[in-house]
């Protein structure tokens, strides 16, 4: 019972059916952590959001795309920014501090284009390895991506951070996937919802998008 | 119910419930963590097989059905199926033999629910399919169970201890409680007792307000019986000598003499101040009645020694005492002579002042109007010697011949074997309402010396039995005989229990023993003790109440008349009935003294809760008087056995 309420409180609550974002909570929170700037590019993010509900898939996904690695224009260690070597933001940190890691931008943008409607079966968060400067480099790096299946077996588009255009799957040869996740499964159901755990005991994953709802993005 | 048990009740239901909401909840909150643990277990190892999934060639669909078999194989799952994106069937796993060995209504009522962990497996870019993947539960069904079952374990030992502890504690806070109930009970039967005040404040007020209860009718009783004694006083006494009045001492002498159960034999002392007209008229009223007052005082201390004994003024210059065991007559004689003598200390006014005084054995067999003929006798004969005489042949004749003819060891043979062969038996003497039912019939001890002898009044053995130490052994099989009788049928029997039969333990405790053994007639036995024994033996007497009581007898008091003022001290010991002496009812149908007398006490006696009987009712005068006077039973010479 005092589970169930903490989590209402948190806002732990993500129902299959979505829900929309409290754009109000969000501008406050944004304003009260990051100051003015960050409360601007919540309403510009409110304002896009708003003008892309009717828009085809592939016009969210470019503005979307744009948007984020726009917004977040410092591309940086975990490290650096938080001061731990991985910590997931939510989309609110990642703007608030203009600042992110390669999951920041690829969570930022599945969240959204999630509000917009876009299906989970579509989108994927997809672990890649990268090759830092061309598909011949001998450097690579580990790094993360959102993929768009438009259908279940087609080929993917690729939202990257390192190459701000979306190209299809196959004309990233610098890029080998390794394993790919949705949301799918987290949050079916409500007996199974984090309720009274403390947010520490979740998975990264989890735990991302846990305070994400806490932020107000549903 | 009583309240302990209904406390019990509630205390034990209350801790019910507790336990089962503890043992609820901490099953509810285990069973929580489980899910949550195996919740967790899906999701990674549903993750980690995906991850495998991706990284290895699935041209070849056995590497795919090697990888998810070994994994189901050496794990702890209930499924593991992989579906394509079109969400066709790839593969699947599933354990249909799951079979928890716990109860089913137990895993129906705490049914542990896990959705199963989903992940997404990868070939290249492509997608290859989800996989699902669910834990095996049994064994949080079995960790569930066996932790309820303990957790019941302990609630069941610790609400044992809390039982025996509670009541433990019940009984300790509600003991007052059952004292006053006690107290309420016995006022209800008319029993004015006083408890110790507890300490718990609520019962503490209950308790004194009992208490005062208790007290103001203690209070009251003893005022109405202070007040009976004073009209008792003025009926009966004479108000100069404080010495009994003519009528009230006739009745007693009487009421002796007609009582042959307990009188064989007494004697009679007259004394006639001859002088007494010579000392009114040189001392003057008030002198001589300080001489009257002075001889009374005397003569009442003389009695007073003695059971039995007392003393009246019968007329202006006749004094008598009277004695109802046999005595030296010469000295009792010379005895009263000497107290008057000494008392009225004459000695330089009238030097030769001699009461004239004879003593004479009075026996049953005398009429009480030999006494008229004994006061005329003496104020006109001077020859005392000669009169003394007469009157000792007189008695002589009257005495039985038994008394004199027997050995003491004569005596010891024949009463030992009349208890041995039980020649014992009630005699029966109805008692009844003024409605003409019987009460009971009282019944007093006869026993045949020899053989087909004749049936013997108690008075005219008593005594040797008392010196030959035989009396306890009597009582106890009078007993025996009355319950017996009663087994067979009889009516209720009133049982005279002599004072010395109620100080003895031993006799008690047979008693006790016969009652107990003998409940369906206990409440047809009515047990009456003398007056002057209870109010001697007070304190054995009050034993013998509240040994007895209990069985479901009835205890009254016999012979009451004399010592009405301490009547009140009587109003703790639920007695059943008083039975108020024949020297009381004698003529009441004319003596408006005791009338009044008679009425008060009636009252008294219905307060305590008591009947009132009267005892030796001669005439159908008295018959018709007494039961406007309050009477609830007589009993006596005029007294018929109701027709059946």
């Amino acid at each position: 019972m005092l589970g169930t309420i903490l989590c209402l409180l948190l806002g732990v609550w993500i129902p299959g059916i979505q829900a929309a974002t409290d754009f109000n909570k969000l501008r406050t929170l944004a304003e009260q952590r990051y100051g003015e700037r960050a409360k601007n590019t919540i309403i510009e993010l409110e304002v896009l959001l708003n003008s892309l509900r009717d828009a085809p898939d592939q016009e969210k996904l470019e503005k979307i795309n744009l948007f984020v690695n726009d917004k977040i224009r410092r591309f940086d260690d975990d490290i650096n920014i938080w001061g731990q070597s991985d910590y997931w933001a939510t989309p609110l940190e990642s703007l608030g501090r203009e600042a992110g890691d390669c999951e920041d931008y690829s969570i930022a943008k599945y969240v959204f284009l999630r509000e917009l409607g876009i299906p989970n079966e579509k989108l994927r968060l997809t672990y890649v390895r990268a090759k830092i400067g061309g598909p011949n480099s001998r450097i690579s790096q580990a790094h993360m991506i959102l993929s768009y299946y438009p259908t279940p077996n087609a080929e993917p588009l690729i939202l990257d951070n390192l190459i701000i255009s979306i190209r299809p799957a196959s004309r990233r040869p610098d890029l080998v996937p390794i394993f790919s996740f949705n949301s799918e499964g987290l949050w079916t159901g409500t007996s199974t919802t984090p309720s009274s755990d403390s947010l520490s005991h979740l998975s990264r994953w989890r735990n991302v998008l846990a305070r994400m709802q806490a932020d107000g993005i549903e | 119910m009583s309240l302990i048990k209904q406390l019990w009740i509630a205390v034990s239901l209350l801790m019910l419930l507790v336990f089962a909401a503890c043992v609820i909840a901490s099953i509810e909150a285990s069973k929580h963590t489980l899910e949550q643990q195996l919740q967790m277990k899906n999701i990674d190892n549903a993750t980690s097989l995906a991850l495998s999934l991706s990284q290895i060639d699935k041209e070849d669909p056995v590497n795919v059905a090697l990888l998810l078999s070994a994994q189901f194989d050496n794990g702890h799952y209930q499924r593991i199926r992989l579906v394509d994106p079109e969400g066709k069937l790839i593969s699947e796993h599933y354990n249909a033999d799951i079979l928890p060995n716990t109860p089913a209504w137990f895993n129906r009522a705490f049914s542990i629910e896990v959705h199963p962990g989903v992940a997404q497996v990868q070939n290249g870019w492509s997608q290859y399919g989800t996989l699902s993947l669910e834990s095996d539960a049994t064994f949080a069904y079995q960790a569930l169970w066996n932790g309820a079952r303990k957790m019941l374990l302990w609630s069941v030992a610790i609400a044992l201890l809390a039982g025996a502890l509670g009541s433990w504690l019940l009984r300790i806070i509600t003991r007052p409680l059952s004292e006053m109930a006690n107290m309420a009970e016995a006022i209800g039967d008319q029993r004015f007792i006083t408890m110790t005040e507890p300490r718990v404040t609520e019962f503490k007020s209950l308790a004194q307000a009992m208490n005062r209860l208790s007290n103001r009718i203690r209070k009251m009783l003893n005022e109405q019986s202070q007040l009976l004694e004073q009209l008792r006083f003025e009926a009966n006494y004479e108000p100069i000598s404080g010495l009994m009045n003519r009528k009230y001492f006739t009745s007693r002498v009487s009421a002796y003499l007609d009582n042959e159960d307990n009188f064989e034999e007494g004697v009679l002392v007259v004394s006639h101040i001859a002088e007494l007209a010579d000392i009114n008229a040189k001392l003057g009223g008030s002198g001589t009645d300080q001489i009257l007052k002075r001889i009374g005082h005397a003569l009442t201390d003389l009695c007073k020694p003695e059971n039995g004994m007392f003393a009246g003024r019968l007329s202006g210059a006749d004094f008598a005492v009277f004695s109802s065991s046999p005595h030296n007559l010469e000295l009792l004689c010379q005895q009263v002579k000497d107290t008057i003598l000494s008392a009225a200390a004459l000695n330089e006014s009238f030097p030769d002042f001699s009461p004239r005084t004879i003593a004479s054995h009075i026996g049953r067999s005398d009429q009480l109007d030999s006494l008229k003929d004994l006061m005329a006798v003496i104020r006109q004969r001077n020859d005392m010697a000669q009169l003394q005489l007469e009157m000792d042949d007189l008695a002589q004749q009257a005495a039985s011949p038994l008394n004199t003819t027997r050995t003491e060891s004569e005596w010891r043979a024949r009463l030992d074997n009349a208890i041995m062969s039980k020649r014992l038996r009630l005699a029966s003497f109805p008692v009844i309402s003024p409605s003409n039912t019987l009460i009971h019939n009282e019944g007093p001890m006869r026993l045949q010396l020899e053989p087909n002898g004749p049936w013997l009044p108690a008075a005219e053995f008593i005594g040797w039995a008392i010196k030959l130490d035989l009396i306890t052994e009597m009582d106890d099989l009078l007993v025996q005989i009355a319950i017996e009788d009663l087994k067979n049928g009889k009516a209720a029997i009133g049982l005279n229990i002599s004072s010395r039969a109620v100080s003895n333990p031993a006799y008690l405790d047979h008693l006790h023993a016969l009652l107990q053994a003998n409940p369906e007639v206990a409440d047809k036995l009515w047990l009456e003790v003398p007056e002057d024994g209870v109010f001697r033996h007070m304190e054995a007497f009050r034993n013998f109440c509240l040994t007895l009581k209990p069985l479901g007898c009835r205890i009254g008091v016999e012979h009451v008349g004399a010592q009405v003022a301490r009547l009140g001290e009587l109003h703790d010991l639920g007695l059943s009935y008083i039975k108020i002496d024949a020297s009381v009812i004698r003529n009441i149908d004319s003596n408006t003294g005791n009338q009044a007398f008679l009425k008060g006490l009636c009252l008294i006696v219905h307060s305590l809760g008591m009947m009132a009987i009267a005892e030796g009712v001669q005439s159908n005068e008295e018959m018709a008087a007494l039961p406007d006077l309050g009477i609830d039973g007589m009993t006596g010479p005029a007294i018929q056995p109701p027709a059946v």
